[in-house]
């Protein structure tokens, strides 16, 4: 058991979805306790390489190895349990009510109810969501508190590993910004091993330890943000942080 | 909940208990009058009897018999041999039961009257003319002949009459229900008839004797399985021979001319003949009546649509993923659909006999597509993002259906529950005719006497279930689905 291998490692990783190549030989380590931030731009496997984290995609070819070991994908569920994971279009089920969609999994999980509520609540107060919100169903919610509580759902477990496909995009820049800020207290009050897949480069800039630049399904550079930055590998990162960075 | 519906499928009254005597009748008067007087008869010697009238025809009540969901009704000699056995020309009463016993059923003494063809004339002109048989039909060649279509072409209708007769007169074809008013109007002299005929008291006509024994005999008698308790016997054949063809006839016009009830009509023949001496044990009062009707057709749709859920739901959830597996399934369950429900519970009988059983399995299969349609929809209509968050969080492929997936689909898939429980509730009204009761039995009997207020009694009560089941619906969809995913 290597108790300090990478959080997420990819070895020589090919996934093919019917003939379109979507990731291309990748091979990467994510360091643990830090925030990695894959860029690139839409249709660059980003969001296809994150989804081979928690399992939702096998690879064709190459191994991911994921907290220290290969994945056995005849067991994610248990795996899936110590990642979180948060989207988009958030995708709350409007079914159950706000409060209900951050503690579905504890409660499945036989979570003692003290031990939910006090686990919600306290990622709810870290958020800044009033606590009656809980008893709203997602529709009644602004596009601002979804996502929170798309995070909140995504924390509740306290995992080791935190899955964020552009959690933070879609909100207005006021939002946004009130979202970082909580996202980087939390992270504070709980250090944890953060993906974050994202087109925004500032916001990379601004949350992310470390930079991944993907394109067309290949990896182009990852290193240290200040590092990815300051020096480009190639004339498509050079371009990239030109255009998005000045 | 399992034992609610062990509860539905084995608290079944048609089961009834040994010493019930279960009794059958055909969907005309005279069948049902007969039932009835046989009825209030073994009543009044003490048995226990359950009415089963009103089955759809020859052969549901044949069926019925052999399958013991009845133990006797009422049938014609003619009828027995011709159309239950096959046998052509005329087999004698010792022939007709020694078949009958292979089937293990037997015929009772004959009620003494004959329901066969027979041809009718005014009273007037039988007297004027002294007409009292066919044979003096030959000396008057100037009478006017009207004769039902089926009668002018049958080989034992008129063309056969006319050649054991040696008759050359001319026949005008006349509409049957017509014929005894143009009888009476003077428009024809002679018609053909059924020897019972209720109307033939009322229109006034004298039948013609049939001197050379031409048409073949239809003597009433029970139709009884072989297992009928020697008690019960003993006390029908104290029927034999107590109904000539007048008396039939006198009985037929008090349903049809008069219009008195069938149970007050068998009481008083009963009580005529001597039979019974004592006021007749009542049947049924019509809000018992109701009552039953209305819990035996709420056990056939509930069984039914349960059933059609419990099947229905899950397949619908294996096979949404599937485009071609639920084409398969919605197409099969479509074809279902499109049997006319009248012929789909025909189809039953040969499979699963009469009574409960085919006919919740026919109500069953008809539910089918609604529910298993709805649910394929439903689950399809899920965003796909959903349960990719549901699989990435951490859910079991059982936990993503049960928290996620059938929440979102439960108010569409409620709504084809809905439909198959409406659909099932007017469809079971037809399951009377296969000799399942419910709220059809009135209707059946209403549509077979031309009783409008009996028709009623029965459509009036099914389609305020229906309205009910409505309601009811709307309530559990209140309880069960918030009101912004409705």
């Amino acid at each position: 058991m290597q108790e300090n291998a990478a959080a997420v490692s990819f070895q020589s990783v090919s996934k093919v979805f019917a003939g379109n190549e979507a990731l291309r030989d990748i091979t990467l380590d994510l360091p643990r306790n830090a925030v990695t931030a894959i860029v690139g731009e839409s249709g660059s496997g980003k969001s296809t390489l994150l989804e081979h984290i928690n399992g939702l995609h096998r690879p064709d070819r190459g191994i991911v190895s994921v907290l220290g070991e290969p994945i056995d994908y005849s067991a994610l569920t248990g795996l899936r349990h110590r990642i979180g994971y948060a989207v988009q279009r958030v995708g709350l089920f409007p079914h159950l009510r706000a409060g209900e969609n951050i503690s579905l999994t504890a409660q499945l999980l036989d979570w003692e109810s003290g031990q939910i509520t006090a686990r919600r609540c306290a990622l709810m107060r870290l958020f800044e969501l009033d606590p009656a919100l809980a008893d709203r169903y997602p529709h009644e919610l602004s596009g601002g508190q979804q996502q929170r509580v798309g995070l909140c759902r995504a924390m509740m477990l306290q995992p080791e590993l935190l899955l964020l496909d552009e959690p933070f995009s879609g909100a207005d820049p006021i939002t946004r910004t009130g979202i970082h800020r909580e996202f980087q207290a939390w992270l504070a009050h709980e250090p944890t091993t953060v993906v974050l897949v994202t087109h925004d480069l500032r916001e990379a800039r601004r949350l992310a330890d470390r930079l991944v630049i993907v394109r067309e399904g290949r990896l182009l550079q990852s290193g240290n943000t200040t590092e990815v930055i300051g020096s480009p590998a190639d004339d498509y990162v050079a371009k990239l942080m030109r255009e998005h960075l000045s | 909940m399992r034992a609610f519906l062990l509860l539905l499928l084995l608290g079944n009254p048609a089961v009834a208990a040994d010493d019930t005597i279960v009794i059958g009748s055909k969907t005309f008067t005279e069948s049902y009058l007969l039932a009835e007087i046989m009825s209030q008869h073994l009543e009044n010697a003490g048995f226990t009897v359950e009415r089963r009238f009103g089955f759809g025809g020859t052969l549901v009540c044949y069926e019925a018999l052999v399958n013991g969901e009845i133990d006797v009704y009422p049938e014609y000699t003619g009828t027995i041999s011709r159309t239950i056995l096959g046998l052509d020309g005329k087999p004698d009463a010792a022939d007709i039961n020694a078949r009958l016993a292979g089937r293990g059923l037997q015929t009772l003494s004959p009620l003494g009257f004959n329901n066969t063809y027979a041809l009718a004339v005014a009273k007037p002109i039988a007297s004027a003319r002294r007409l009292e048989t066919i044979s003096d039909l030959a000396l008057h060649d100037d009478l006017v002949l009207g004769f039902s279509h089926e009668f002018r072409d049958r080989d034992d209708g008129w063309p056969g009459l006319a050649q054991a007769y040696g008759l050359d007169l001319a026949t005008r074809g006349i509409e049957h229900g017509l014929a005894y008013r143009a009888i009476a109007d003077g428009s024809i002299d002679v018609t053909d008839a059924y020897s019972t005929d209720g109307d033939i008291e009322r229109y006034e006509l004298v039948l013609l004797a049939d001197d050379r024994d031409f048409f073949p005999r239809y003597d009433a008698l029970p139709l009884a399985r072989r297992g009928l308790v020697s008690e019960a016997v003993k006390q029908l054949e104290r029927l034999a021979g107590r109904i000539d063809d007048a008396a039939m006839r006198r009985l037929n016009a008090r349903v049809v001319v008069d219009r008195q009830e069938i149970p007050t009509v068998a009481a008083g023949f009963l009580r005529d003949t001597g039979l019974a001496t004592a006021n007749p044990v009542t049947a049924d009062g019509p809000l018992q009546r109701l009552a039953r009707n209305t819990l035996r057709h709420i056990q056939l749709t509930l069984t039914a649509v349960v059933l059609a859920c419990l099947v229905g739901v899950p397949t619908g959830v294996l096979v949404h993923r599937s485009p071609a597996a639920s084409r398969a399934v919605l197409y099969v369950a479509g074809l279902l659909q499109t049997i006319p429900s009248i012929a789909l519970l025909a189809l039953m009988i040969p499979l699963f006999g009469v009574g409960v059983l085919p006919a919740v399995i026919a109500l069953f299969l008809y539910s089918l597509l609604p529910i298993l349609r709805n649910t394929v929809t439903a689950l399809n209509s899920i965003d796909p993002l959903l349960r990719r968050v549901a699989a990435g969080m951490g859910l079991t492929g059982a936990q993503q259906v049960r928290h996620v997936v059938l929440p979102l689909a439960s108010p569409n898939v409620l709504a084809g529950v809905r439909t198959a429980a409406v659909i099932s509730i007017g469809t079971a009204t037809l399951a009377a005719f296969i000799g399942a009761g419910g709220l059809g039995e009135p209707i059946v009997t209403g549509l077979a006497l031309n009783d409008t207020r009996l028709i009623l009694q029965g459509a009036i009560p099914a389609a305020l279930l229906a309205l009910l089941t409505e309601l009811l619906f709307e309530a559990i969809e209140r309880r069960l689905v918030p009101a912004h995913l409705r």
